[in-house]
């Protein structure tokens, strides 16, 4: 092996392979923590604002400087503001879950119109350019130095669910039914929401908008190993760092160019998976 | 072991107490119904017994200490609940909402271990559950969902049993089954609150019934001086006749009343 490639492995294949896993990891365990917390088969991990908050904070900082680090900074920052929002609103009227949803997608909206605002006075040349590209998502950019922030958060985010797998299920019951069984629902479904919040910043700061992962993957986990939790957890996060990764190799190979990650998400991702699972998932989707 | 109810009060908003001044104790192996219209405060006063709603004013005790400041792990190790609508939007098997039962006796990172296991097996055993074991929970009939909650407070490790409104939708052969099984279970020394619509179901089944109106005890006593036309009347405003036979009362029937203009 020569120095060449072997450098090449070092330090950019294998950065990038953590990354592709990391976020695959992430976006999928959070949708599947934020469907079964928020009891809502259409959400993913996005329904909370944190994904438009971090899009907003990177753009933010994209109209000012390239530096790849302040503008995953800018964007985890952002992005965990939004569910500290949500909750700060959420609490004053109960925290429900039609409370929390209803605050998430206003709060996502409001990021999106402050997101237009800085693309519209972004430098149409230089800038909003580049706004444009790191809103398309991808992860070439994954080098050492900016890729343990995320594996941090994963490894704690990952280890901290696969620990609470179990108990996960009793948050999927009513307040009520829980509260009986000795659960204080609301503390944990918080606790348990800016865990995935988290996981979810780290990874857009990271990776840009990829989208559909969050939804589609914890279904699929469903109908391959049931509704319960204690499997459904360690399944999506298997599944979605595989199926990144896959898709990142994609990526980076099929064209002479790389094709951002989020749009040849969108593009293979969506009929393989609509070919694939929607049988099983009529048939066992794992939702009433 | 006792769980008693003494002079509580409860409300939702600062104008209306939903209870007022509600006494009782549950014996240990008894049977308790508690009857009353739509809005009379049934589900309300299971949730303060269960120690999830704390009281206005009076107190629920739970073998002499407040209920709802007790632990809740602890409480919940005592005192089940079996809600009257549970629908729980994944479909999980039978064995697992039993198997949730056990979390009082769980950490929040902890997972179920081999006793468990074993709790769960013997509470689906001791209600003939466990051919049904693999079944989606959301796919079995109405009667075989109340067994199954049933079942989970057997897991839970629990003596106090409240059931709100288990024989809503089902058939007479279902509300027999479950009730024969309540009272089975009562003889080995569980104790049961249930909600009714159906005063019949307190008389057959029941030892003592509460009944209520509006929040207000009308009458607390056996099942059998409860279910009788005078108070029946004072709480559902509707005339009852009373059906006897040489073994006592069997049954109250409405009588056919025009509505009135009030």
């Amino acid at each position: 092996m020569t120095a060449t490639i072997r450098a090449l492995v070092l330090h950019v294949r294998l950065p990038r392979i953590l990354t592709a896993v990391c976020v695959g990891a992430n976006l999928a365990v959070s949708g599947a923590i934020f469907q079964g917390v928020l009891r809502n088969p259409l959400v993913d991990s996005r329904i909370l604002g944190v994904s438009s908050g971090a899009a907003f904070g990177a753009a933010l900082a994209l109209l000012t400087t390239h530096s790849p680090a302040i503008v995953q900074l800018s964007a985890f920052g952002f992005g965990l503001l939004a569910i500290l929002v949500v909750y700060a609103i959420g609490w004053r009227f109960g925290s429900s879950i039609l409370i929390l949803v209803v605050t998430g997608i206003l709060v996502s909206a409001f990021y999106n119109a402050l997101l237009g605002l800085v693309k519209y006075v972004a430098d149409p040349l230089d800038t909003l350019p580049a706004i444009t590209y790191w809103l398309l998502g991808g992860i070439s950019g994954a080098r050492w130095e900016s890729v343990w922030p995320l594996a941090i958060v994963t490894a704690l985010g990952i280890s901290f669910f696969l620990l609470m797998r179990w108990r996960v299920n009793l948050l999927t019951l009513s307040e009520t039914e829980a509260a009986s069984m000795g659960i204080n629902v609301r503390k944990s479904r918080f606790v348990v929401l800016v865990v995935a919040s988290l996981m979810v910043a780290s990874s857009v700061a990271q990776s840009g908008i990829i989208g559909w992962i969050g939804l589609i993957v914890p279904h699929a986990a469903r109908a391959i190993v049931g509704p319960d939790h204690a499997r459904l957890i360690p399944a999506s996060i298997g599944i979605g760092a595989f199926i990144l990764l896959a898709l990142d190799d994609i990526s980076r190979t099929a064209l002479p160019s790389e094709i951002p990650l989020g749009i040849l998400a969108g593009l293979i991702g969506i009929p393989v998976f609509l070919v694939l699972f929607m049988g099983l998932l009529r048939q066992r989707g794992g939702w009433r | 072991m006792s769980l008693a109810a003494i002079d509580l009060c409860y409300a939702y908003t600062s104008d209306r107490l939903v209870l007022d001044g509600i006494t009782l104790s549950l014996d240990e192996g008894g049977v308790t119904f508690i009857l009353g219209g739509n809005g009379s405060g049934k589900t309300t006063l299971l949730e303060c017994l269960c120690g999830i709603r704390s009281p206005r004013s009076g107190s629920v005790r739970l073998d002499g200490k407040e209920a709802h400041r007790l632990p809740p792990m602890q409480r919940a190790r005592r005192v089940g609940f079996v809600p009257q609508i549970h629908e729980p939007i994944f479909t999980y098997s039978v064995y697992h909402v039993v198997l949730m039962g056990r979390s009082p006796h769980l950490g929040p990172f902890a997972k179920p271990r081999h006793s468990d296991h074993e709790a769960v097996a013997q509470a689906l055993d001791a209600l003939d559950l466990w051919p049904l074991r693999n079944r989606p929970y959301t796919e079995i009939s109405g009667g075989e969902r109340r067994l199954v909650l049933v079942a989970r407070g057997l897991a839970q490790g629990v003596r106090y049993l409240l059931m709100d409104e288990p024989d809503a939708h089902l058939d007479p052969l279902h509300q027999n089954d479950l009730f024969s099984r309540v009272r089975e279970l009562a003889i080995q020394g569980f104790t049961f609150a249930i909600s009714s619509h159906s005063p019949n179901s307190a008389l057959t089944y029941g030892d003592s019934a509460l009944l209520l109106s509006q929040g207000r005890p009308i009458a607390y006593d056996r099942a059998a001086v409860v279910v009788a036309p005078a108070p029946l009347a004072a709480a559902y405003g509707l005339e009852f006749e009373l059906i006897s036979d040489e073994s006592g009362p069997r049954a109250v029937l409405p009588m056919r009343a025009t509505r009135t203009q009030s």
